[in-house]
């Protein structure tokens, strides 16, 4: 494993812009670049609990309820990591559903890979992402002082690890307006933290 | 790029299925090699709307009238029960013969007989298939539930709608292709309307649960109450610029393109879809002629109107469930009999009034309904009680629209109403025949998991030519 990952090949980028490369091995089969990874249903999860600030990193125990007397309908709001959460039959945490967790009453070997409107809707309006983006707008206004543009910036580094290219920066400068990211509203804020998450940056990193 | 795109959000939203739809829909002929899919059959449907009636609604006391239940009504009498069947393997033990509470009358041109539980269903016998001959597998619900869904009653297959979805497609990129309408968390739950090994595109999508009230009726996650459209639009447009900006950065990509244009989808769903769900949308006439607006047949009333308004915006299979969430589903009788008549109130006219809507409207020539539940009731009383048991080996279903013969009945139980003895339809030759009138060949229709290939009727399955009109 570690001669493995202290490869060239595999510390490569998935970002190229070789096109002779691109020409002869489009499907990569020869490992000139990285293959763009996408963030599966328990990493999403994580990634989404520790912006928000609830990411509870407690490790082991039992993380449902006592007395539990069946999965029916069972409503899972822990804030554990993904791999502690409990994998019931017949009920998961949405963010699981919606992005190809497997069904617990089938052998799988690879899992599904899909891209479907509703994990688009699932961004956009469920209620779990936007209690978690409105925490997670919360705690960052509360640590972050500045102009508008420090704050994008900061809030690059915070969610995607770069700082805004121009063009998302005033994307975002646009949907602010007239007033400055200090005066949005929670939800306004929340609404930047969640398209963050939303962005492909996010769900299919570098 | 921009074909790219194209070809790809044609592979993850509809998949080579829809190849073999537009095929079969005599649309894009010189694709039709694509899949190996595509048969000779002429679809006669193009939808199904399967009405679940949960717990087993009791043949002998609906639609299959038996007059030696009268003549013989108290007798102590030998039958195989399956119950006693399945766990003692005895064979032929007294039981009480019970005749029906509910008088008969014929109805239509066809004089079918149906009991008094069904009189506006009776009203359009001449539209209906009965099939009387009905077997299954599973004497218990759970097992039962699951063969009618998915035709195994205890290992995990995808259901009847996730096949036919995953086989066809879905019409209507902006809605899913497969729903079920308040389904049960029981017997099976999730499972029944699942998509088990097949893609995730074929899942079926709950609307609703059986616990919860009828004029509750929405998708998840349209958050239509929440934020103003205009709000939601302004939002969206942040998604979109910063995911364009980041989609120049990268080389082509056509998932990454999949994942953008997946929110232009999501937005068209967000302001169509709950306008579909919007049953205000109806005329006073419309909502009475299912019952909408009663105290008895509202409930159930708005889950078939809106059946109706799903199919019409071109959702491929809806399942409207009438059942709850206990161990005793709804038309479970084992005791107490007479309360089959709180559910046949429920369901009678809104039923009724969905194929009289469907008809007037030409959607059923192209809809399958299917009502019917995963098996029938014995015609004796269970214990010598006030009830009748579980009895998966004859019962009714039936069938209207979509290719299926109008004005019929097909197969024969037993003179007291137990047993299928002529022309007996199992599940699986069901399942092949519904399968069949949506021009799917069922032992075509396979999906490769775990080593081989899978299908809805396993090894089994027969057309069943009779019923096709």
């Amino acid at each position: 494993m570690r001669q493995l990952v202290l490869t060239d090949a595999y510390r490569r980028s998935s970002v190229h812009s070789n096109e002779t490369c691109e020409r002869i091995d489009p499907q990569n089969r020869l490992y000139w670049r990285s293959n763009r990874k996408r963030l599966d249903a328990e990493t999403l999860r994580d990634t989404i609990l520790f912006l928000s600030g609830e990411l509870d990193l407690n490790m082991f125990g039992r993380r449902w309820p006592s007395g539990l007397q069946a999965d029916y309908g069972y409503e899972e709001t822990t804030t554990c990591r993904s791999i502690y959460v409990p994998a019931f039959r017949n009920s998961m945490p949405t963010v699981f559903e919606a992005f190809d967790f497997v069904n617990l009453s089938v052998g799988t070997g690879r899992r599904n890979r899909s891209t479907v409107a509703q994990q688009s809707l699932f961004l956009l309006n469920n209620p779990w992402i936007t209690q978690r983006c409105t925490a997670a707008a919360g705690n960052f206004l509360q640590n972050n002082a500045g102009s508008s543009s420090d704050i994008i910036a900061n809030l690059y580094q915070h969610v995607l690890g770069r700082e805004p290219t121009n063009d998302e920066r005033s994307a975002i400068l646009n949907f602010v307006g007239d007033s400055t990211v200090r005066e949005l509203s929670r939800d306004d804020f929340a609404a930047i933290f969640q398209s963050l998450i939303s962005s492909l940056d996010f769900r299919f990193p570098l | 790029m921009f074909p790219t795109r194209r070809k790809f959000l044609e592979q993850s939203g509809c998949g080579f299925g829809m190849l073999a739809a537009s095929a079969l829909l005599g649309k894009n002929p010189g694709r039709a090699t694509a899949s190996h899919l595509v048969t000779q059959i002429v679809p006669r449907a193009k939808r199904v709307i399967f009405l679940f009636m949960q717990g087993g609604i009791s043949q002998v006391d609906s639609f299959d009238y038996k007059p030696l239940l009268e003549k013989q009504d108290g007798q102590m009498i030998g039958f195989d029960d399956a119950r006693v069947l399945a766990n003692t393997g005895k064979r032929g033990l007294t039981h009480r013969v019970m005749q029906s509470p509910w008088r008969f009358r014929p109805y239509g041109e066809l004089g079918h007989k149906v009991s008094d539980l069904f009189p506006h269903i009776g009203q359009r016998v001449d539209d209906l298939c009965f099939i009387h001959s009905m077997h299954t597998e599973g004497v218990a619900h759970g097992p039962a539930t699951l063969f009618m869904h998915c035709g195994s009653t205890n290992m995990v297959r995808p259901s009847i709608g996730s096949w036919v979805l995953y086989g066809l497609g879905s019409e209507n990129e902006n809605l899913p292709g497969f729903v079920s309408i308040t389904p049960s968390i029981g017997n099976g739950g999730a499972r029944n309307y699942g998509n088990a090994f097949l893609p995730a595109r074929a899942q079926g999508t709950a609307i609703g649960r059986a616990s919860e009230k009828s004029d509750q009726l929405a998708m998840k996650d349209l958050d239509e109450h929440l934020t103003t459209l205009k709000d939601r639009h302004r939002r969206l447009r942040l998604v979109q610029e910063i995911n364009e900006s980041q989609l120049r950065n990268r080389a082509m990509d056509s998932e990454l393109d999949a994942a953008a244009e997946s929110f232009d989808l999501a937005w068209r769903m967000q302001t169509q879809a709950p306008d579909v769900f919007d049953l205000n949308r109806e005329s006073q006439a419309t909502l009475k002629m299912y019952g909408i607006g009663s105290a008895t047949t509202d409930a159930f009333g708005r889950k078939c109107l809106l059946a109706r308004r799903l199919c019409e915006s071109g959702v491929r299979f809806v399942q409207v469930n009438y059942g709850d969430d206990s161990a005793n589903p709804a038309w479970d009788q084992h005791s107490n009999l007479p309360k089959h008549e709180d559910h046949a109130r429920a369901v009678d006219r809104p039923v009724a009034g969905l194929l009289a809507d469907l008809k007037q409207r030409g959607l059923l020539e192209d809809t399958i309904v299917w009502f019917g539940s995963e098996f029938g009731r014995t015609p004796y009383a269970e214990k010598n009680g006030t009830g009748r048991d579980h009895n998966p080996g004859g019962f009714t279903v039936w069938l209207a629209g979509g290719g299926v013969k109008p004005g019929m009945t097909f197969g024969k139980t037993d003179d007291f109403g137990h047993h299928g003895i002529q022309d007996k339809v199992h599940m699986h030759d069901l399942h092949a025949t519904i399968l069949h009138l949506l021009g799917v060949d069922h032992e075509q229709l396979t999906y490769r998991y775990s080593g081989r290939n899978f299908r809805l009727t396993d090894v089994y399955g027969r057309v069943v030519h009779d019923v096709l009109s």
